[in-house]
């Protein structure tokens, strides 16, 4: 595997196939927890965690995998990291793991995670899945974030819990709710088109 | 939970915890590896076999959902062994065999396109600025003066999953290295420019336009349109011209230069020769052929 | 079977090395998470009882309180003999959980004064309600109203209280609300009644 093939795994995972903005998949905690950039990184980082662990021993052991296990496989090995980084999160991280409630257990069925296994981990050497998924965690986490900037400013006036809007904005409660979520994400993802089309045209 | 049941088991969770997940994982593992051998389809083993000799592109150029759906209708005898365009000859004898039929070697069809204008050639352009793809500017009225010609956005381009096409100068240049004649960009352009048409010589004649107005309009929207004249018609019986429109009829089609006269004849540059390594007008090609026999001619005393 | 075996070996090696893998993060998280949990609600505790919680500048918080389960004999409920540092001194106070539902789970810790006579302090331990409108029963405002005699069981109102053990519901919170005065009147009416039985034992 080139150098500059895995770059562009890497890139891929980033930009072109970044999983909330442009797949979209891994909506759950795209839209349940952006409610604050905090929430949001640490969801991104744990789904990170996960996603480059389970791409690295699924891609290990894919000469071994039988069709029909395959899943119970993923699911073990994916449920074992997520056990993992919920526990560390309690034991490190104690009251980001209470806001963040049963959104860190739930990383095991995101949708992320399970889909690189199958077009990725399953199919490519240990480098490149690890890298893959490198680049996709980030991906997510850049998503996540940017979400939780936008949501955060507008719904409590901060960021990261310092104020920056002064007083005198009142915030708006709507961005902290489900329905800013879904405002926010689309305005975002409308945003992405824009950019890949604008891109597009000129190349 | 772990620590529950290890617990009532009397197991100190480190013992207990692999032990419980082991015991889970066999029950689950068994159930699947019987449930694999009991609910299996029985199934012709040759369906197995042509899918693995398929390319697995699932192009969709057989006219089938996918490879898989491709590989059962041949089994089935409801699709030739032939049908997988994608896969060329090579694949045509490996599903043969497979399948016990002898194998007929077949004219490759490639795709070629029905409008020879490039960018600067297209009369009464206007700016447009909505969604930069063929099938959005088609429904937009006035984005070019020719109602019939290449939008020049790229969506056959696009559509090809074998990186065979790119745009140049607002056309599409068809790489037949890379194309596997799989026609998907035949459905992806929304005008209905590209063809597939049988590559009985390595290069083929193409009428480059699908303007089918009289003259006069056709004049007004490109610099090379077919007038629909019938100068071509006059000197073979290749050509047919139909409402204002020339065709060629390639069970008629010989080779190129027995054309020769014919193309001369065209007054718009409409005739276009795919197949080489890019579309060339045929003024060019017979040009180049003349230059050619010449420089032959010249060098060889020299060699003999 | 040998084939089938041959299958699932992969299952059973990996359930072997993560089963091991989960055994020991549960093991060494345990304690601390744990200490965590207990951690919370100590601060919570002091902050419902003696009302303050002073931290230093690493956000350690200084305790002037510890906690002592008592053994109760109704299981359900868990509350804590609020104690000054060291033991020594009298009773700080009562410290309860109460459990209830609102939009979601609500776990709240009510302060109780030492005789049992007063709520001292509401504070809310978990709760997953609708930002800008159920969650503001964390609010500061609200939680004061708690702040009040508990001989008589609250009662929630939405206008302005006029007897003293009244509660304003919170405006567009009528759900969350509820379920707050009513967890409190719960666990407080529980928890009177078991330390009375413990102290006549």
């Amino acid at each position: 595997m080139s150098k500059s093939n895995l770059v562009s795994q890497f890139t891929n995972g980033l930009w072109a196939e970044n999983p909330s903005l442009v797949m979209l998949i891994g909506m759950c905690p795209t839209l349940a927890i952006t409610n604050s950039v905090a929430n949001a990184l640490t969801m991104g980082m744990a789904t990170m965690f996960v996603l480059v662990c389970s791409n690295l021993v699924i891609s290990l052991i894919r000469s071994q995998l039988q069709a029909h296990l395959r899943i119970l496989v993923y699911m073990l090995i994916v449920a074992t990291f997520v056990t993992v980084a919920d526990y560390m999160l309690q034991a490190y991280l104690f009251t980001m793991s209470q806001s963040l409630g049963p959104y860190v257990p739930l990383i095991i069925v995101n949708c992320v995670i399970l889909a690189r296994a199958e077009i990725c981990a399953a199919k490519k050497g240990p480098v490149t899945s690890f890298v893959d998924g490198l680049g996709v965690g980030l991906g997510f986490t850049f998503s996540l974030t940017l979400l939780g900037v936008i949501r955060e400013l507008f719904g409590s006036r901060s960021i990261l819990n310092y104020q920056i809007l002064p007083d005198s904005f009142e915030p708006w409660v709507v961005m902290v709710l489900p329905s800013g979520a879904f405002l926010t994400l689309g305005l975002v993802i409308g945003l992405v088109n824009y950019l890949r089309s604008r891109k597009r045209v000129e190349a | 939970m772990l620590m529950n049941v290890s617990n009532i088991l009397g197991l100190s969770v480190l013992v207990g915890g692999p032990v419980i997940l082991v015991g889970l994982g066999l029950l689950l593992a068994v159930g699947l590896s019987i449930a694999m051998i009991k609910l299996r389809v029985e199934q012709d083993p040759r369906i197995e076999q042509v899918e693995a000799a398929l390319p697995g592109a699932n192009c969709g150029g057989c006219g089938y959902a996918g490879c898989a759906a491709f590989a059962k209708a041949v089994v089935e005898g409801k699709a030739p062994v032939t049908g997988c365009t994608a896969g060329g000859e090579g694949i045509g004898q490996a599903i043969a065999k497979i399948m016990g039929i002898k194998f007929e070697v077949q004219v490759k069809t490639r795709p070629v396109i029905h409008c020879a204008a490039f960018e600067h050639q297209r009369k009464g352009k206007k700016p447009y600025h909505g969604v930069q793809q063929c099938s959005e500017a088609n429904l937009v009225a006035g984005v070019q003066g020719c109602t019939y010609g290449c939008l020049g956005f790229g969506d056959c381009v696009a559509s090809c999953k074998f990186g065979a096409l790119h745009m140049d100068r607002g056309l599409p240049e068809f790489d037949y290295s890379k194309c596997t004649s799989c026609g998907a960009c035949v459905k992806a352009c929304p005008r209905g420019l590209i063809e597939m048409i049988p590559f009985t010589q390595e290069a083929m004649l193409v009428v480059g336009c699908s303007n089918r107005d009289p003259a006069r309009v056709v004049r007004e929207v490109c610099e090379v349109g077919c007038l629909g004249c019938g100068a071509c018609a006059k000197k073979s019986d290749v050509f047919n011209v139909d409402q204002n429109l020339a065709s060629i009829d390639y069970n008629k089609f010989d080779t190129l230069e027995s054309l020769r006269s014919a193309c001369e004849k065209c007054p718009a540059g409409a005739l276009v020769v795919f197949g080489r390594e890019k579309r060339i007008p045929v003024k060019d090609v017979y040009a180049k052929t003349q230059s050619d026999t010449q420089a032959e001619a010249q060098s060889e005393p020299v060699n003999s | 079977m040998l084939n089938m075996l041959k299958q699932i070996w992969l299952v059973l090696v990996l359930s072997l090395i993560f089963g091991a893998a989960l055994a020991y993060t549960d093991q060494s998280t345990k304690q601390r998470i744990a200490e965590n949990r207990q951690q919370q609600i100590r601060e919570l505790a002091q902050m419902a009882t003696v009302g303050e919680l002073v931290r230093d500048e690493k956000g350690q918080a200084q305790f002037k309180i510890e906690l002592k389960k008592l053994e109760l004999s109704d299981k359900t409920l868990v509350a804590y003999e609020v104690l000054p540092i060291g033991g020594k001194g009298p009773r700080v106070g009562y410290a309860v959980i109460g459990e209830g539902i609102g939009w979601d789970r609500l776990l709240v810790l009510i302060g109780l004064s030492p005789d049992l006579s007063k709520i001292t302090g509401l504070e809310i331990l978990e709760s997953r309600e609708t930002p800008g409108l159920g969650e503001r029963i964390k609010g500061d405002e609200f939680r004061a109203q708690y702040r009040k005699s508990a001989q008589k069981p609250l009662e929630l109102v939405k206008s302005t209280p006029t007897e003293d053990h009244q509660v304003m519901a919170l405006t567009g919170a009528t759900i969350s609300s509820e379920a707050v005065t009513a967890m409190v009147n719960t666990a407080v009416g529980k928890v009177r009644k078991a330390i009375q039985s413990n102290n006549k034992n």
